[in-house]
């Protein structure tokens, strides 16, 4: 099994040797599959940062009544954060959101004046509470409605205002994954139809060579092995072009990226990502030449 | 050794290549099978080959019906039988030493063996210089002593030629029909299909001859005959 093996290798090292030209064309098309699929995982990590960008702009405020004491708020938070599919409560003093009041509008003489007039610090203090998905508000929402010693204490909640947006917000979001997601499946099947077709016109060349070697009697995988390592060593090159282009648009393009997405830091995702984008090209490129060059051959393998 | 009874074989659009063949090739023997194209030789030798299956009737090797033969027996089977096509069919992204050393790879002879045998037989048909040698290097002539040397490096019990001289000069024709009969005094079985009314006459061993599928004539030390 082991002297099969090595010859198999040996054969296909050779063929690729050989054919090198052929090869290398092949290896461009698997490429420029690979490529697809990297780019598709870039776009899910762009979707993805998105997605939590958005999902961080949002959530519900509970504003208190002036006179609530901290501590009743700090149990409420308590309380809140215990609720199942919550992923933060922040808790903002009256003190620091009048400081912040103060800071955001320090260079506006008429808001400056304003508050002077008033002479007392008339903002609430309050809870920012973020949840893991938007059915989650619902949960919190019941949980503030059902709770009437609650309703006492505060004195007015975000939510309701913001329901119809947030939903359709997130609504939209979904669905451009969702749509991202079919498009993508649309786009990795016709590139893997056009390297497959690209490998079987490569194989039909050597069709009646399969077949005198079966008549030889040498066994379907000792007449097709040499191609399917030629198809992986292909896959192997294909892949390691696919991630110096792919390190290279990363790099080059990660401002421009930036700069439109809001702060979406390509390059830094491809980093962060570098061991994962390696094994999807490397395994992804190898598996698709090995596969693209045993369906390639096996109809010639029948006889 | 090869054994055909009542075997038909009928071509998916009705064409009917062999009809009713009853026929017996022993051990050692030297067979010629004439006629004209269409005749029915190359579907003999493909279903002696397991290439193809009869319709009708059963094939016997050393008594073993082919049809008995499970499909991945079949490479085991094949491994018995050395083929020489008139198309030669060297593998041509191999040089000379490795098609020939092919056939016993793929009867995981050793690399050891391969070392010793393939030079060899390379001598045997006056190759050796030419190991390194594609293809698409070597003339026809040369092509087909390849072809001839891939077919005996594994000691075959029957060698299968279909027309092996129909695209060579007469000088190497002549060598390959020489190198079929010493294969053939070595102890191998051939089994030749050729038109060359020469060659067959010059032999003077069994011919067999086809017509619309039928074996209208089976002559020891036969001649060409239309």
């Amino acid at each position: 099994m082991l002297l099969t093996f090595k010859r198999i290798f040996s054969a296909g090292l050779k063929n690729f040797k050989r054919q090198f030209n052929l090869n290398i064309a092949t290896a461009f098309i698997l490429s420029i599959t690979i490529i697809v699929l990297t780019f598709i995982f870039f776009v899910d990590g762009l979707n993805k940062y998105l997605f939590s960008v958005l999902q961080q702009k949002i959530g519900i405020t509970v504003y208190y009544n002036l006179e609530t004491p901290t501590e009743q708020i700090l149990a409420m938070k308590d309380e809140l954060s215990k609720l199942k599919g919550i992923e933060g409560v922040d808790y903002t003093s009256k003190e620091e959101a009048y400081r912040k009041f103060s800071e955001k509008y320090a260079n506006d003489p008429t808001v400056s004046k304003s508050v002077e007039l008033v002479g007392e610090n008339i903002l609430p203090a309050s809870l920012h509470i973020k949840a893991k998905t938007v059915g989650d508000y619902e949960a919190v929402m019941s949980f503030l409605v059902e709770n009437e010693s609650y309703q006492e204490i505060v004195n007015d909640v975000s939510y309701p205002r913001t329901e119809e947006v947030m939903k359709r917000i997130f609504n939209l979001a979904d669905s451009i994954k969702k749509i991202g997601y079919s498009l993508s499946a649309l786009l990795i099947f016709i590139v893997m139809l056009i390297t497959f077709t690209a490998v079987r016109l490569a194989i039909h060349a050597s069709r009646e060579e399969l077949s005198v070697m079966r008549i030889m009697g040498a066994s379907k995988i000792f007449a097709s092995g040499p191609y399917i390592v030629q198809g992986m060593i292909g896959g192997f090159l294909a892949a390691i072009f696919a991630f110096v282009l792919s390190l290279a648009f990363a790099f080059f393009s990660a401002a421009s990226i930036s700069s439109i997405t809001g702060g979406f830091d390509l390059f830094a995702f491809f980093l962060s990502d570098i061991f994962g984008i390696v094994v999807l090209q490397l395994l992804g490129g190898m598996a698709l030449g090995a596969a693209a060059n045993a369906l390639a051959t096996k109809r010639y393998l029948e006889v | 050794m090869i054994q055909f009874k009542n075997v038909t074989k009928i071509f998916p659009r009705g064409v009917v290549a062999l009809k009713d063949v009853d026929l017996t090739i022993n051990k050692g023997e030297f067979v010629i099978l004439v006629g004209k194209s269409g005749a029915g030789k190359t579907t003999l030798l493909k279903l002696i080959n397991k290439e193809l299956e009869p319709t009708q009737g059963k094939i016997f090797f050393e008594d073993v019906c082919l049809c008995d033969i499970a499909p991945v027996q079949t490479q085991t089977y094949r491994q018995k039988i050395g083929n020489i096509f008139q198309d030669v069919r060297l593998i041509s992204t191999r040089n000379v030493y490795e098609n020939i050393s092919f056939a016993m790879e793929v009867m995981n002879a050793s690399d050891s063996d391969i070392c010793r045998d393939v030079p060899t037989i390379l001598d045997l048909v006056g190759l050796r210089q030419k190991m390194q040698c594609f293809p698409t290097e070597l003339s026809g002539g040369e092509k087909q002593k390849v072809a001839i040397a891939r077919a005996m490096i594994h000691r075959p019990g029957v060698i299968l030629a279909d027309e092996p001289t129909g695209n060579l000069d007469v000088y190497n024709a002549r060598d390959v029909i020489d190198s079929l009969v010493k294969l053939n005094d070595m102890g191998a079985t051939v089994v030749l299909a050729t038109h060359n009314e020469k060659t067959v006459n010059l032999l003077k061993k069994r011919v067999i001859t086809l017509e619309n599928g039928h074996i209208i004539r089976d002559q020891e030390k036969g001649k060409f005959l239309l």
